[in-house]
């Protein structure tokens, strides 16, 4: 596996992905048993509403750019593998 | 798992059953979304969903991002492969499908909590769930006749599809026109050749659809 400069910016997407999901999974469980995170005190409801889609669109589109980057990758033929 | 029923099917095809089954056991996620409802109201059920998406889909995250630093963990992998997710399948490749749907589902129903309402999350749920679904199933035994502008995609299956999508969907929502126009926008996303997965297209297609038609028919819907 070569880890040039593509490599790694994949891998900040993919990072980006998995943490941003992760994030939003967590703060939206706090939110549904009516807790409020620790240092992130949000009162108002629909904003969190639009937080969580906020969240969401962001790892989607984290998701997209790693996707790109990979098919990028892969028709320059720069990575042999199937990522 | 043999999937025969006296049918002879091409090896790629029974991953394409397969898969599909696991697209219609998403059902349950209709049912939650019903369930959860019933129990706490739509904006806690909404959350709760949300949060149970992100967490399940964490796993297959993580198993990928392990993947993409060298590390196989064969039992996942394994895994994934019983429920029909084959990384390549027929020239194409489906590492993220489960990612899409799990991210555009969620999306698509924090948009409906937004407009207030749980129609346009049953009618989203049961076009990607069960049309997408079962126009796979019927389309892999039954297609004959290919839709001219996606050669992948049948006719007999998309018709299938659009009905058990449209059936259901009455029935949660008691609205002829809001089922009727949800599933067959969806359907016809579902039908276009798209490079993102149709697991995305489809359920946002249909929510914007009906928020739009929300904003202009109102209480006609």
């Amino acid at each position: 596996m070569t880890k040039n400069f593509l490599w790694f910016v994949r891998f900040l997407f993919l990072t980006m992905f998995f943490l941003l999901e992760l994030l939003c999974g967590i703060l939206s469980f706090f939110w549904f048993a009516n807790l409020e995170f620790p240092f992130f005190v949000v009162k108002e409801k629909m904003f969190k509403f639009i937080l969580t889609l906020i969240l969401l669109f962001a790892s989607a589109l984290c998701l997209l750019c790693f996707n790109l980057l990979t098919e990028f990758e892969r028709k320059k033929g720069l990575e042999k593998r199937v990522f | 798992m043999k999937l025969s029923f006296g049918l002879t099917l091409k090896p790629h095809e029974k991953y394409v059953l397969r898969r599909k089954f696991t697209h219609i056991s998403g059902v349950t996620y209709v049912f939650c979304i019903w369930f959860f409802t019933e129990l706490f109201g739509f904006s806690l059920a909404v959350m709760l969903l949300v949060a149970i998406v992100m967490f399940m889909m964490s796993i297959y995250v993580a198993y990928n991002f392990l993947k993409f630093l060298g590390i196989h963990v064969k039992s996942l992998g394994k895994l994934w492969k019983t429920f029909g997710s084959p990384e390549f399948l027929n020239g194409e490749e489906y590492y993220w499908d489960v990612c899409w749907l799990g991210l555009f589902l969620s999306i698509s129903i924090v948009l409906s909590l937004l407009v207030a309402d749980v129609r346009i999350a049953y009618v989203m749920a049961c076009t990607v769930i069960l049309g997408d679904g079962f126009a796979g199933v019927v389309g892999t035994i039954a297609g004959k006749h290919r839709i001219p502008i996606n050669p992948k995609k049948t006719f007999e299956g998309h018709i299938s599809g659009f009905l058990v999508a449209f059936v259901v969907s009455y029935m949660l929502t008691q609205s002829f026109l809001m089922s009727l126009i949800g599933t067959g926008v969806g359907m016809i996303v579902e039908a276009l050749p798209s490079k993102i997965s149709d697991n995305a297209t489809v359920p946002i297609s249909t929510t914007l659809v009906l928020i739009f038609l929300k904003f202009v028919f109102g209480g006609f819907l």
